[in-house]
């Protein structure tokens, strides 16, 4: 009994003192502003913990740091992968390069999991995302989008056998349909496949290794991969079932945090820049080229 | 299915990122466990405060504040599992103190995880060992006019050595398998390795099964000294 007493006493303490520090915190935030109320004082600073500031990822910032931040998942050839030693190549990855070496900074790209590519770019720890982003709705309310670089549809792969059972919403009803956790995907088989059962996973090669093994019936995923993994693993083939995708939402884009328009402008002039080059379509033929070099 | 020539390949051909994960791996776990050696000696001293009938109130009171934080400390790091302190960690304190650099912020912040994690267990292996040289050492020695704290370094504590040492032995050995967990937030250790190699040559079982063989030439070796020593010690208190 005592000791009971003595642990909700301690946890109180504990409570009260992280009140205190709460406090604190709140006092430094508000600054002379002492008299605002406690609970606006306190959402304020919460605002500023959750994302970054925009001044830190202005064009004049990131050629102050001297170095380019883009967030990105190399598990999407021929977009984005890495070669054997490493490094991380493909489409997106000679669209960071080329954007680094016109603001005439160093290149920092970083790989890490795909559903953190975009609140690394809201927290502030990187300047921007470059992971065959769609711009779609859902995104767009957590970061700033830059205009299409790539565009390309979705559709579903299926095992070769099954190219001609797998035809149609109806025939993949009550079928398992796998993608990427926290691709734009993941919505589009909620909205146009509502009667399958949606397997999520932490990236698209996995989708594929459970397609051959038999634990999903599809997966949806852009064209342009679905005919990459075609050339590269045998016995895949595109299903007739149809993938459908919003207006504007069909492609790739840049990410960059909410309200950094500065930023935003020049990407988009550098896109159609390097689009008018026909340097895209030439880096993506060398991505292709590449990514069939990969695997065993 | 499982094919030894298809691991043979992936061996040679991804061999120096399985090496340069490892060596990532072996340092987390190394800087945990010293990071929690540090932190676990302060929190098991704070766990052990003991308040003397003489002392003050306000001496009584700080005792007791202190033992209650560490005990609610060590409390909250054993009952949570890794996994979801790295990502509270990282997440939420690596996010307000941020380091310049983004990878090194990352690193940092896991690094600390893991210490953190590693000082929750390790004050428990320290408070244990301690605890588990008999009373009647110290109250001999206190009988002996010797002080407490005379008593402590010079009856109880190398008593106490004894017991600690194979225990943090493997601490270490489990926080090298614990470091996986790292992999999440994209720090990249050995397990972090294996999924980018999977995912380069879309296979997912042998890029797997080198890491287990990976993991397990480490830590085989290192139980085996630990129970070696741990022999070795006992050598001299049985008969």
């Amino acid at each position: 009994m005592k000791k009971i007493t003595a642990l909700i006493m301690s946890m109180l303490m504990a409570m009260s003192l992280a009140a205190c520090g709460g406090a604190a915190s709140e006092s430094t935030a508000s600054g002379e502003s002492s008299a605002a109320p406690e609970s606006s004082a306190a959402s304020g600073s919460e605002i500023k913990m959750e994302g970054g500031k925009v001044e830190e990822h202005s064009l004049e910032a990131i050629k102050q740091k001297g170095k380019l931040v883009v967030t990105t998942e190399a598990g999407y050839a021929p977009f984005e992968f890495l070669d054997e030693n490493d490094n991380i190549i493909g489409l997106d990855a000679e669209l960071a390069k080329k954007l680094a070496e016109d603001l005439g900074v160093e290149l920092d790209m970083q790989n890490i999991a795909f559903d953190s590519v975009v609140p690394e770019v809201q927290a502030g720890n990187a300047d921007m995302a470059i992971a065959g982003l769609t711009p779609d709705a859902e995104k767009k309310k957590s970061v700033d989008m830059s205009d299409i670089y790539y565009a390309g549809g979705h559709c579903m792969l299926v095992l070769e056998e099954n190219a001609d059972v797998y035809v149609d919403a109806q025939s993949l009803k009550g079928q398992v349909i796998a993608t990427q956790k926290a691709a734009v995907q993941e919505k589009m088989i909620a909205e146009q496949y509502p009667d399958s059962e949606a397997l999520l996973l932490p990236d698209f090669p996995q989708c594929v290794a459970n397609l051959k093994t038999g634990a999903c019936a599809a997966v949806m995923l852009d064209t342009t991969s679905a005919e990459q993994y075609m050339k590269n693993i045998e016995g895949l083939a595109i299903s007739k079932a149809p993938v459908a995708s919003d207006e504007g939402e069909e492609g790739n884009a840049v990410a960059v945090m909410k309200g950094n328009e500065e930023l935003l402008a020049w990407v988009n002039e550098k896109i159609s820049e390097y689009k008018e080059a026909g340097l895209i379509s030439e880096w993506f033929e060398q991505a292709k080229e590449q990514a069939g070099k990969m695997g065993i | 299915m499982f094919s030894f020539e298809r691991m043979l390949k992936i061996w040679t051909k991804y061999g120096s990122m399985y090496w340069s994960g490892l060596g990532y791996t072996l340092l987390f776990a190394l800087f945990g466990v010293l990071m929690g050696l540090v932190l676990g000696l302060i929190l098991a001293s704070g766990r052990m405060l003991r308040t003397n009938p003489h002392d003050e109130v306000y001496v009584k009171g700080l005792k007791w504040i202190a033992r209650s934080i560490c005990s609610i400390y060590v409390e909250i790091f054993r009952a949570t599992p890794m996994i979801v302190q790295v990502f509270v960690i990282y997440y939420g304190v690596g996010n307000v103190l941020k380091l310049p650099d983004p990878a090194i912020n990352r690193m940092f912040w896991g690094m600390m995880a893991v210490g953190f994690n590693s000082a929750a267990y390790m004050s428990e292996v320290i408070r244990s060992g301690i605890g588990a040289v008999p009373a009647g050492q110290m109250e001999a020695a206190r009988c002996l006019g010797m002080s407490h704290w005379k008593a402590m370094s010079h009856v109880i504590l190398p008593q106490a050595i004894r017991n600690i040492l194979p225990a943090m032995c493997n601490e270490f050995v489990t926080i090298i398998k614990e470091t996986s967990v790292l992999g999440m937030v994209g720090i990249v250790e050995l397990m972090f390795r294996a999924q980018s190699i999977a995912k380069q040559t879309f296979i997912f079982l042998e890029p797997y099964v080198i890491v287990a063989i990976m993991y397990f030439i480490v830590v085989f070796p290192l139980s085996k000294i630990i129970a070696a020593v741990e022999r070795r010690m006992n050598k001299s208190v049985t008969r």
